[in-house]
């Protein structure tokens, strides 16, 4: 399975790498983009099964970029790790396709709990 | 907003750091405002409408402390940024995703809501600006940090 991590945070990204590898949920393919826009371009040329977007990203945000890949009917499995968790931006993520949205300061447990039944499923 | 921002407890702001590192941070409230010529960091925060709501200002000791622990960077390149008064590129960028999370510590399902706008390093004297809004700031929280195993740290919040 590949994952592609968006984040504009280079320290982020491999804080979400380590909590991967901490939930079990290592052997993955991961790549990595640094805004939504970035994250187009990566997924137009070569497709991941999950992304993991950060919200709030200067060029594109995480909720443009899940926008713009529904308007594309590109399929693939969606979520959130932000630190934006109200109940607006969940409903808001929810509505444009998001499958979960962990939020920040997050543990390892939280991708598990998110991941791994869609994982299995896939 | 719907009610004006509320000033985040000491105990919540340790608790986000602590899970944010992976380390145990305990804060302690000071009794006085740190010496402004020790502010090096300045993080700016927006309410949903893009109006400045919060300022926080750190000392090197609380980002170089943050910024190394975030990415498990030894104590001892924290001590030698504290020595040096400066930090690295790649000490900003944590301290900024640290600025990042700790917005948690301030944001409810009441409607309060802010995000970080930027952190930026600094040199004494503090931009009048910037001393302007701290005398005017409807309230303040001085706050020691010590995230285990590193240098202990100050960082003050101001509600504008």
């Amino acid at each position: 399975m590949r994952i592609l991590i968006v984040d504009d945070s280079k320290a982020m990204r491999l804080i979400v790498r380590r909590h991967l590898r901490q939930a079990g949920l290592d052997g993955h393919e991961i790549e990595e983009a640094v805004n939504g826009k970035d994250a187009l371009e990566k997924i137009r040329v070569s497709p991941p099964q999950v992304v993991l977007s950060d919200w709030n990203m200067p060029e594109m945000s995480g909720i443009e970029l899940l926008e713009a890949l529904s308007q594309q009917g590109t399929k693939l499995l969606f979520g959130f790790v932000t630190s934006e968790g109200t109940p607006e931006m969940r409903s808001r993520a929810a509505a444009a396709g998001a499958k979960f949205l962990i939020a920040k300061p997050f543990s390892p447990e939280d991708f598990e709990t998110a991941l791994r039944p869609l994982v299995q499923a896939a | 907003m719907s009610e004006p921002l509320k000033m985040a407890s000491a105990e919540a702001v340790g608790k986000v750091i602590g899970q944010l590192v992976g380390i145990q941070a305990a804060t302690r409230k000071l009794a006085a405002p740190p010496p402004l010529d020790t502010f090096r960091t300045v993080s700016t925060f927006l309410a949903p409408s893009n109006a400045p709501v919060l300022v926080a200002l750190t000392d090197i000791a609380f980002g170089a402390s943050c910024g190394a622990a975030l990415s498990m960077i030894p104590a001892g390149v924290a001590v030698d940024a504290v020595k040096a008064q400066a930090l690295d590129e790649s000490m900003l960028e944590n301290l900024r995703e640290v600025a990042n999370v700790i917005t948690v510590a301030f944001n409810n399902d009441k409607g309060a809501h802010i995000r970080l706008q930027e952190t930026v390093q600094c040199k004494p004297p503090l931009p009048a600006g910037l001393k302007t809004a701290l005398s005017k700031a409807r309230e303040l929280l001085h706050l020691e940090v010590t995230v285990k195993g590193y240098p202990a740290g100050n960082i003050s919040f101001a509600l504008l």
